[in-house]
């Protein structure tokens, strides 16, 4: 293919003869042959007749967690003539950027010659994105001729929420199901606990019977422990476009997807049916269950999230009500800058539901990003958030969370707090 | 460091087309446009617009050109007109490749020796086919203006197609001793 510049040289030289002819100039004429030389000479970098690059990559598909960093292994293989000027470039999608290494060079290859791309990509935002296809292109040094070649070879990428890892807190349900879990059911159950005495009755185990009481009654006495059960937990996340606050980078519903991500770990760990509504752009959900692929289901839903404006609370409250298991303890992760969310909230725990809100709190992601930073307008917002925040307590267990500051540490004072109280 | 090479390519392109308007000031009125032209060309470079600098060489090519039509024939002069011509030339080719280059990340130029070997393969490269283009268009010149069809002085359409006979004679000699060669190796 001839470039757009060996067309200028073409053009140049028709004008300098026409020039040349007109004005009887013997200049124009000498720089008509000099362009007409410099294109002949430039023929020397036509394309290779045999220009066949094979493209392989080292992996098809990543998963990787927000923020972290992945290795691109590409490698090409001369299966054609010798390339002296070849122009690679693996595209890569908008929100990530190349901290090693480079995505685009410039290189040779040899016949036979077998070279390796390496380039390290961090990826701060969550979402699935292709990396490639890799375009490769022939370019001669003059810039005259090119030749195009596409590789269908691309990498998938998927990059997944952020999850901060909670040891010290545990949210339970209210309400517990008939199955094993690890929520102490103040019942006679399967557990590790001990809770009664009873008389030993035919059939119970030996490793149960309690010695000391025994001899004490000379009847055979059994231990009975307080069982373990789990609960019903869904998830619901707020991506409504009009409660996103912050940058790309930095934002409410990123805090919120953090949290969700979070919580669905450590609930799914201590053995709970867990669920998620997603509301946004559209509308998704996942049916509580449990262990590793609901993790996997929860955390893929949650990867997808568009904020958007067409489903909002009030949609999440007719679906819970409808779709899913009842006395379920709600989860609503949202920072509380609609009316109808907090309406929504309010009305659900007055319906018997068991809701507890997690609220990212947007001033201060706002108050990390502004650039004209006003302590009274802060001090308003603020006056205006912990007035919603003390309505919605008497309703339900609200956690003001600054997402600057780890999840477990705002659930770990909300735990304290709520043992305070009881113990008034 | 990327922006000190722009810097050095923009002062070496405003020295030739200085070198150029001082050659043509004698010539004609003209001559101070190849310097705005190199200007234009600057600042193609600084602001990163390829088609400015393409438009800015093109207009300082022209216009030094057309300053020196009328300049007395002599084996000297025709040397100066292919030398500053072709100077021309490898400013823009040079340009051009910066301009292509300018998309890679250099944030580890130091260490990037594929690039480093690729800049200074492609540069040799350059200079040999430039060298190349120069040696066959003064040949290519001097037989057309030289032939037996008495081309100087162009009195008639006599010089003009002595011009096209000497430059495909060359043309056609070069495909056949250099080109075709190459490509039937294989």
């Amino acid at each position: 293919m001839w470039s757009r510049f060996s067309f200028y040289y073409i053009g140049f030289a028709i004008i300098a003869l026409i020039l040349g002819s007109l004005l009887r100039s013997w200049v124009f004429l000498i720089i008509a042959i000099a362009n007409i030389s410099f294109l002949a000479v430039a023929l020397l970098g036509l394309p290779p007749k045999k220009f066949d690059v094979k493209v392989s990559r080292k992996e098809d598909l990543i998963n990787l967690y927000e923020g972290d960093e992945v290795k691109i292994e590409i490698s090409l293989k001369n299966h054609g003539d010798d390339i002296q000027f070849l122009e690679i470039y693996d595209p890569i999608p908008e929100n990530t950027e190349v901290v090693e290494g480079n995505n685009h060079l410039f290189t040779d290859l040899k016949k036979g010659e077998k070279k390796a791309i390496e380039y390290t990509l961090s990826c701060p935002i969550r979402g699935e994105m292709i990396v490639g296809p890799l375009k490769i292109r022939y370019r001669d040094s003059l810039n005259m001729f090119f030749k195009n070649l596409k590789s269908k070879i691309h990498t998938d990428i998927r990059v997944l929420p952020e999850i901060e890892k909670m040891k010290n807190v545990k949210i339970r349900p209210s309400y517990t199901r008939n199955w094993l879990g690890n929520i102490p059911s103040n019942s006679i159950g399967i557990g590790t606990e001990f809770f009664s005495l009873r008389e030993y009755l035919p059939g119970d185990e030996l490793r149960k019977i309690n010695w000391k009481a025994t001899a004490r009654s000379s009847n055979p006495i059994t231990n009975e422990y307080e069982g373990e059960r789990s609960g019903d937990i869904v998830l619901v996340v707020e991506g409504f476009k009009g409660t996103s606050v912050g940058t790309l980078r930095k934002n409410t519903i990123k805090a919120s997807i953090k949290a969700a991500a979070s919580l669905a770990s450590s609930m799914l760990e201590d053995r709970n049916r867990v669920g998620l509504i997603v509301l946004g752009d559209y509308l998704n959900w996942v049916y509580p269950g449990y262990g590793r692929d609901q993790f996997y289901k929860i955390i893929d839903n949650l990867s997808k999230i568009e904020k958007g404006g067409f489903w909002k609370a009030t949609d999440a409250k007719w679906f819970i009500k409808r779709f899913f298991p009842k006395r379920s303890l709600i989860v609503f992760i949202t920072p509380l800058l609609e009316e109808k969310s907090i309406e929504t909230v309010m009305d659900m725990c007055m319906k018997e539901f068991d809701v507890m809100v997690i609220s990212p709190n947007p001033i201060e992601i706002e108050k990390e990003i502004t650039e004209d930073y006003n302590p009274t307008a802060e001090r308003i917002l603020k006056f205006e958030r912990n007035n919603i925040i003390n309505r919605l307590w008497r309703y339900a267990t609200v956690v003001d969370w600054n997402p600057n500051e780890p999840l477990e540490a705002a659930l770990n004072d909300i735990a304290r707090y709520k043992k305070r109280r009881r113990h008034l | 460091m990327k922006q000190n090479r722009t810097i050095i390519l923009s002062f070496i392109t405003a020295s030739i087309c200085v070198i150029s308007s001082i050659i043509s000031m004698q010539y004609s009125i003209y001559w101070f446009i190849t310097i705005m032209g190199g200007g234009v060309v600057v600042l193609g470079l600084l602001l990163r617009y390829p088609s400015v600098a393409d438009g800015g060489l093109f207009l300082s090519i022209f216009f030094f050109i057309y300053a020196i039509r009328y300049l007395p024939f002599s084996v000297v002069t025709l040397m100066i007109v292919l030398g500053v011509f072709y100077l021309f030339v490898t400013l823009w080719v040079v340009i051009q490749r910066e301009f292509s280059m300018m998309n890679v990340k250099r944030k580890d130029e130091e260490k990037n020796e594929i690039l480093l070997e690729f800049e200074m393969k492609s540069t040799i490269n350059i200079f040999k086919k430039i060298t190349l283009a120069l040696v066959v268009a003064f040949t290519g010149s001097f037989l057309s203006l030289f032939s037996p069809l008495e081309v100087i002085g162009y009195k008639e359409w006599t010089g003009f197609l002595a011009l096209i006979f000497g430059t495909l004679i060359l043309i056609v000699l070069y495909i056949i001793v250099i080109v075709l060669p190459k490509m039937y190796k294989e």
